[in-house]
């Protein structure tokens, strides 16, 4: 016996108890309290879970405006406006610091020295290429250290032209002058032989030309290539070509000409080749030279010139060129290259003023006596700079810091001297082609590649209201009917007799805020239009300064409507999918969880070999047989989605079918489908839903993930192929991904939680499990 | 237990057929694609396709039926090549891999064998991912042990919710963040996977960016199944028992807790080794790596079906591959685990 139990202190008295409800009957009497469901119960444990809630909420107003957004926004999502373009994102107004429709620009060093940013223009006195009253006052830095870039600019000054010989790698082979007559015959043969290692193959080709006075004639295809596609590049073979064929194809009586075998390049691949055993034959006789087969090749590199434009000048005057050069070595590859100047009159005749050479020394060049050794009074012509190529594979280039060209004479001719020479390599090197296709004065002609070297150019950092850029106020004209229209709408009044002074504005609504000039009609003195001060956004159709909270795209549209329109057309698809699978996964399911056997093991084959198949193979092959479309994705995520739906309800199935409850019902004589129906399904159906309403964020983010890599819907607007089209922005206009990735995040973050929440109040023994 | 073993090798193997035999019909139901190149590369292309049995030439054309390609030499001689049926050519693809021959590469590398250039992009793709599986697991597991011992503290909570915020951020919204900021905004890291003719300095930085983001999803996914499973083996009645007969905490959670809670952990691990083999589509994609997930989407974009179709193998056998690892190591490490058995 315990001793510290003593039962006399437990004694109780019999009469201490009665009984509550004796005598009464409480069969008939109904509960006090509310009877609760399964769902109410659900519910009321979700709601204890404080995360999940919050997470709905979310999920609930994205959803809310994914359907509204699209429907109510005034910003049409297939409306493209090229002036609209990358608006950055704004709340507040222009200036606050950020948010605000503002873009910094910023001088960028870069990794190897270089410098990249936005330049300076001292003519207008803003950045390049930018409007200027949309720069934000005083946010202007202009560098105070010039940069040397070696880039043509308009906003750069000074630096070298370079003119540069490219012909060294391509390598032509030509023979003297001959005649060729239409009754001869005439072959030509020779030996290509290969000069490379087996692994320095080019993709060039070769091809044989007769370069005649009037004609040129291709012994082989013009191009490198055949007809089908190939090279003709056949090497260590003796190749014949028939001459007198293509003389007779082109009916050409007699022509003197020289055939040229060019061995080309593809690519910018070049081949190496030689030719050997050259021999043109004929059995007539020819003229010159005396005998065809003694014709010797010669190679030729082209020199490349860099010449001014024609000028005239008289043996009365006299004409100096001050040239100043650099010799500057080491400009990418290519090499200083031997070079001459001489002044060439249109006869051809050439007074060499400088002799081949490498002399870089500044010179002082006197030419007045070209027009001498013509024996007229005047002559045309034109002052030319000569390169040669590199006898190796570089290229050769010349660095000309200015040329001066002087007359003490006036010059009768269109041109004016002192703009022949010049004296800032980037002007003249502007001086290229105006847009009606002419050469303007003083151009100077070049025949190989003419760039500029170390100009010197200012870059300067600023920021930048993309706003005020489209929308504000501009100088521009109107016309008088438009005029006439808004002073018929009662916006304002004005009087053309008085002038600009007589505009009144009267309503906000009226796109002029005031008249600067006016423009009548010479003889009949009516309005044809005035200079005003317009808004542009009045004009484009807005009420006010339009403002675009998450900014626009490439396209000029407003990015949170196209989310929003995207997000739709993902939600449409993940939800499609989720349907079409539950369905057919849950009837799947019961069949080979309520029958079992035989039925189930084929079944569960069949799942597993269809599980094995990784998603992406199926995408794949559904893409490569049907596009990309909504129905390939649509199809291709059913096809693996709906056998995680089978599989619980085939476990939930399995678990119900022996519960005794099932064997009273059937013993009963209830039919498979009432047991299906009534007694095993709506057991189960609350794991099952909870399991697979995570599909649906699953399929936005496998459909977003394709269309990420290129891969994803095409034509339609979708989350993820929204993000694909702004992915190429993502270094100059970083917003376009940030909100949208933001949106994706919270998307995905909220449907995880809600599901997990859903899953802990459906089914609470599985709480935690995450 | 060797029986249960060659079983589920066995099994993994048809299925495994199966599914390159029905995506091989499927991919070779597709209209072929024509090879864009030098007359010799596509000679030498498509003798290749010939050899292997899937087209059949002829100097002459056959009437009522388009051929897939014709060839004229330089000599002017035309061949034409047709398609051979579908199943005839399944006939020969079964001998073709037998004798390991896979086809040749049509746009990515033109002529070289599909092999060949998956065997150079699975060395990159292994490379990244080895390291980020020695990262991620140590680090996964630790934080989820982390999280596990503090449970319900501050410590839990921050954790628990980076996780689930990082296993809810789509990859590819992680890694354009990361390359925003990293390599273009800051440029501390290469903006692209480094060239092979790169200074070492910059192939190590190019290793940062995707190591980091191959490890962050694996982090957290260790990180949650570690927390998980240790603090359900935390409330089972043998770690009171144990602390009942006297083992101080952390005796009982080295002893007891930890061991008991690796138990489905371990074989996640063995499977995730054998996953290194796959790459990722997206980071790959993204990054400009050279390995076996962005040949995935080349090839694909490329339609180029052969290198298409060895990467698909590969997946494929990784993916069944990594699912028997995992089966049977789990009835290695606990005999009363049986995955599939009766």
């Amino acid at each position: 016996m315990d001793k510290f139990f003593n039962p006399a202190d437990y004694q109780i008295d019999k009469k201490s108890f009665t009984f509550v409800n004796e005598g009464t009957r409480i069969q008939d009497t109904k509960f006090e309290t509310k009877p609760t469901t399964f769902a109410k119960d659900a519910l009321k444990r979700f709601k204890k879970n404080k995360s999940s809630v919050v997470a709905s909420i979310i999920l609930g107003i994205l959803i809310l405006m994914a359907i509204f957004v699209p429907i109510f926004s005034k910003n049409d999502v297939d409306r493209v406006s090229a002036s609209e373009r990358f608006l950055q994102p704004k709340l507040f107004p222009a200036g606050f610091g950020f948010w605000d429709g503002t873009k910094t620009y910023e001088k960028k060093e870069n990794l190897d020295g270089s410098a990249s940013g936005i330049m300076y223009d001292r003519e207008n006195e803003c950045p390049a290429g930018f409007y200027k009253p949309a720069v934000m006052e005083g946010s202007l830095v202009v560098d105070e250290q010039p940069t040397l870039i070696n880039q043509a600019t308009k906003y750069g000054r000074g630096g070298y032209v370079m003119f540069e010989n490219q012909n060294s790698q391509n390598v032509a082979f030509k023979t003297p002058t001959f005649e060729a007559m239409k009754d001869g015959s005439y072959t030509v043969e020779f030996n290509m032989r290969y000069l490379g290692s087996e692994d320095a193959v080019g993709e060039g080709g070769y091809r044989a030309i007769f370069k005649g006075d009037y004609h040129t004639l291709y012994l082989t295809l013009p191009e490198w290539e055949a007809e089908d596609g190939a090279l003709i590049r056949v090497y260590d073979e003796k190749i014949t070509l028939d001459l007198s064929a293509a003389l007779a194809a082109n009916d050409i009586e007699r022509e003197y000409g020289y055939i040229v075998l060019e061995i080309g390049s593809q690519n910018g691949n070049y081949d190496y080749a030689d030719v050997e055993e050259f021999a043109v034959k004929a059995d007539e006789t020819v003229v010159s030279p005396a005998a065809l087969s003694a014709l010797t090749l010669t190679k030729t590199n082209q020199n490349t010139t860099l010449r001014t434009e024609e000028f005239k000048i008289t043996d009365a005057g006299h004409y100096t060129a001050s040239i100043v050069f650099d010799a500057t070595d080491n400009v990418g590859e290519s090499k200083l290259g031997e070079y001459r100047i001489y002044f060439e009159d249109t006869d051809g005749n050439k007074t060499v003023l400088r002799e081949w050479g490498t002399s870089y020394d500044n010179a002082e060049l006197d030419f007045s006596g070209a027009v001498c050794g013509s024996g007229l009074t005047s002559v045309k012509g034109r002052l030319t700079f000569e390169l040669k190529p590199c006898e190796d594979d570089a290229y050769s280039y010349l660095l000309i810091k200015s040329v001066e060209i002087k007359a003490d004479e006036n010059v009768e001719n269109y041109a004016d001297l002192s703009e022949i020479g010049f004296t800032d390599a980037t002007s003249m090197v502007l001086k290229a082609k105006n847009s009606l296709g002419e050469f303007p004065k003083g151009y100077w002609q070049c025949t190989g590649r003419k760039g500029i070297f170390a100009s010197e150019v200012y870059y300067c950092s600023f920021v930048f209201d993309t706003y005020a850029n489209v929308y504000d106020a501009q100088e521009t004209t109107v016309a008088a009917s438009d005029l006439n229209k808004y002073i018929a709408n009662g916006w304002c009044s004005y009087d053309a007799k008085v002038g600009p002074e007589s505009f009144v504005r009267l309503s906000d609504d009226c796109p002029i805020d005031g008249i600067a000039a006016q423009k009548l009609n010479s003889k009949t003195g009516k309005l044809l239009e005035v200079t005003a001060m317009a808004s542009r956004y009045r004009k484009m159709g807005y009420d006010r300064m339009p403002i675009f909270l998450l900014g626009t795209d490439a396209n000029g549209v407003d990015v949170l409507t196209r989310i929003f329109t995207g997000l739709r057309t993902s939600l449409l698809l993940g939800v499609c999918t989720f349907l079409f699978c539950f369905f057919f996964g849950l009837v799947w399911g019961s069949v080979s969880g309520y029958f079992g056997g035989a039925v189930d093991l084929f079944m569960e084959r069949f799942c597993d070999i269809l599980g094995g198949v990784p998603w992406i193979v199926i995408m794949t092959l559904c893409i490569l047989h049907f596009g990309n479309n909504f129905f390939t994705f649509f199809l291709a995520l059913c096809m693996t989605g709906w056998m995680g739906t089978a599989g619980g309800t085939r476990t939930q199935f399995y678990r119900f079918k022996k519960q005794e409850y099932v064997l009273a019902s059937r013993t009963l004589g209830s039919s498979d489908k009432r047991l299906i129906f009534k007694h095993i399904l709506p057991n189960s159906l609350g794991t099952i839903v909870t399991s697979s309403v995570l599909m649906i964020p699953s399929t936005i983010f496998s459909e977003s993930t394709l269309a990420y890599l290129n891969l994803g819907l095409q034509g339609v607007a979708s989350f993820g192929v929204m993000l694909a089209d702004n992915q190429q922005y993502i270094k100059s206009y970083p917003y376009l991904i940030v909100f949208p990735s933001i949106i994706m995040a919270l998307l995905m973050i909220s449907f995880n939680l809600f599901g997990n929440g859903l899953r802990d109040a459906i089914n609470p023994a599985l709480k935690g499990s995450d | 237990m060797w029986k249960y073993i060659l079983k589920r090798i066995g099994l993994a193997v048809v299925t495994a057929f199966i599914i390159l035999s029905l995506t091989f019909i499927f991919m070779k139901m597709l209209k072929p694609e024509r090879f864009v190149g030098t007359y010799s590369q596509r000679m030498a292309f498509y003798t290749s396709q010939e050899h292997s049995g899937y087209l059949v030439s002829t100097k002459t054309p056959r009437e009522g039926e388009t051929y897939v390609e014709k060839l004229t030499s330089k000599a002017g001689e035309e061949t034409y090549y047709y398609s051979v049926p579908v199943m005839e050519q399944y006939v020969h693809w079964l001998g073709n891999i037998l004798h390991w021959d896979w086809g040749v590469s049509k746009t990515i590398e033109p002529n070289v064998k599909a092999t060949v250039i998956i065997g150079e992009r699975l060395v990159t793709s292994m490379k990244i991912n080895i390291i980020s599986v020695l990262i991620s697991v140590p680090a996964g597991i630790a934080l989820g042990i982390w999280a596990a011992l503090k449970k319900n503290t501050m410590t839990d909570h921050v954790i628990s919710t980076m996780v689930m915020i990082f296993i809810s951020v789509p990859s590819f919204v992680l890694i354009t963040f990361l390359m925003l900021l990293l390599c273009y905004q800051n440029a501390v890291l290469p903006t692209q996977w480094p060239n092979p003719t790169d200074p070492t300095s910059q192939k190590v930085l190019g290793y940062i960016l995707p190591v980091f983001c191959l490890s962050f999803g694996s982090i957290c996914g260790y990180c949650r199944f570690t927390r998980a499973e240790l603090c359900e083996v935390m409330e089972s009645d043998y770690l009171l028992l144990a602390r009942a007969k006297g083992l101080t905490r952390n005796q009982s959670i080295t002893r007891h807790a930890l061991r008991n809670a690796m138990v489905p952990i371990f074989p996640s691990i063995l499977a995730e080794f054998i996953g290194i083999m796959g790459g990722s589509m997206v980071l790959e994609g993204l990054y400009g790596i050279p390995g076996i997930g962005g040949l995935f989407v080349n090839a694909l974009n490329a339609k180029d079906y052969n290198v298409l179709f060895v990467d698909m193998a590969i997946f494929t056998s990784v993916s069944l591959l990594a699912g028997v690892f995992l089966d049977i190591s789990y009835s290695i490490i606990d005999p009363r685990i049986r995955m599939g058995a009766k």
